[in-house]
């Protein structure tokens, strides 16, 4: 994907073409709905955050310039959309806006493949448990580490959507993982690291 | 934590999210409803800037219309109107018919109504005006001044040939 092109994209949106913004659309939208989602882990809010993000975008058009990062600047309004939702809903008195609607995710989930019972609840139980650690993670981290894991930004990115320096990022990054795994894996096995939080993090 | 330890944990939450098929299985997408809902939104943020119908060509685009609607109003009071006054050019003849016909005039106000239209030529058509505006009725009225006129030179022209068959004889 071309961080160059998605530019021209926008640009061509904002003088009038909509073939353009179909095409950011398709690049963007799943990425994007996870992370929202990941983070609001309620459906509808889930929707509401893409529905709002999208029509921010929108609205900003003509202030698009190509010296930023498309995806950089759309994840900044997403990541600065979810905040504002968090802010609502403390001010609506819902104490962890985060929390919402935990049933409903856990009954989404879809089956693994997995034809045995045995290994499907496992999978399935695994599944919660790694929700459940996110969810737990402090907001901060938790951003970081969607904003990671979804989006596919690098930690430069990461650091410039955030507002904050790189080494932050870094940081809050490896605490996310390191209460991942705790929560997910108690028992550690000494095997070589292979993978892209290990190579950014410096692991 | 040392590079070691790194690995460890790293190593074990992918384990974890590969085993569980996090996020190479589950099918989280935005609904279909949803991706209608912004690519509208899209679509009408820049309807605006496409060369669409301005409130200046809907202006123009109906004023052919309106004009040639105008027009045809105008030539058909025209007509109207010189008709009407033809015909009350020729109406204002009928005194030099009576002249000519030999037809007397009696008192308007002995007339009854319906003796301007009989062919006893008896009256002239001012009779019939005056009485009606002293009625409040339409003495003025062009058209009816028309109507009436015609058909009191139709009764004359009736009264003229019978006198000439008579004679004649």
């Amino acid at each position: 994907m071309d961080a160059e092109e998605d530019g021209e994209l926008m640009l061509r949106y904002a003088r009038g073409d909509l073939r353009a913004f179909e095409k950011l659309y398709r690049r963007y939208r799943r990425p994007l709905y996870r992370y929202l989602s990941r983070h609001a882990r309620n459906p509808e809010a889930a929707n509401d955050l893409f529905q709002e993000v999208w029509s921010k975008l929108i609205a900003s058009r003509d202030r698009y310039e190509p010296r930023a990062k498309f995806r950089t600047f759309l994840y900044r309004i997403a990541h600065n959309s979810f905040i504002d939702h968090c802010r609502r809903s403390a001010v609506r008195g819902e104490s962890r806006c985060e929390l919402e609607g935990e049933e409903d995710w856990a009954g989404s989930v879809p089956a693994p493949d997995e034809d045995r019972p045995d290994m499907r609840l496992q999978a399935q139980q695994t599944i919660m448990r790694f929700r459940a650690a996110v969810a737990a993670l402090p907001a901060e981290q938790r951003d970081v580490f969607l904003l990671y894991e979804e989006t596919g930004l690098s930690l430069e990115e990461i650091a410039v959507v955030t507002g904050v320096g790189m080494e932050t990022a870094k940081s809050r990054l490896r605490y996310a993982v390191a209460k991942l795994r705790r929560a997910l894996c108690p028992a550690p096995q000494p095997e070589p690291a292979t993978g892209r939080i290990a190579e950014e993090t410096g692991a | 934590m040392s590079g070691r330890e790194d690995k460890d944990e790293l190593e074990g939450y992918r384990r974890a999210l590969l085993r569980a098929h996090l996020y190479t299985r589950e099918p989280l997408e935005p609904p279909a409803e949803l991706d209608r809902i912004v690519l509208r939104a899209a679509r009408l943020a820049i309807e605006p800037q496409r060369p669409a119908i301005t409130p200046a060509a809907h202006r123009r685009r109906w004023a052919v219309p309106a004009s040639v609607a105008a027009s045809v109003l105008v030539a058909l009071t025209l007509v109207i109107d010189l008709g009407a006054h033809s015909l009350r050019s020729i109406f204002a003849a009928a005194p030099t018919l009576q002249a000519t016909t030999g037809m007397s005039s009696s008192s308007p106000a002995d007339a009854p109504l319906g003796s301007d239209v009989q062919p006893s030529g008896s009256g002239y058509p001012s009779t019939i005006y005056s009485r009606l505006a002293a009625n409040g009725g339409p003495a003025k009225e062009p058209i009816f001044e028309v109507v009436i006129r015609s058909a009191r030179l139709t009764a004359q022209g009736a009264s003229t040939d019978a006198r000439h068959s008579s004679a004649s004889r």
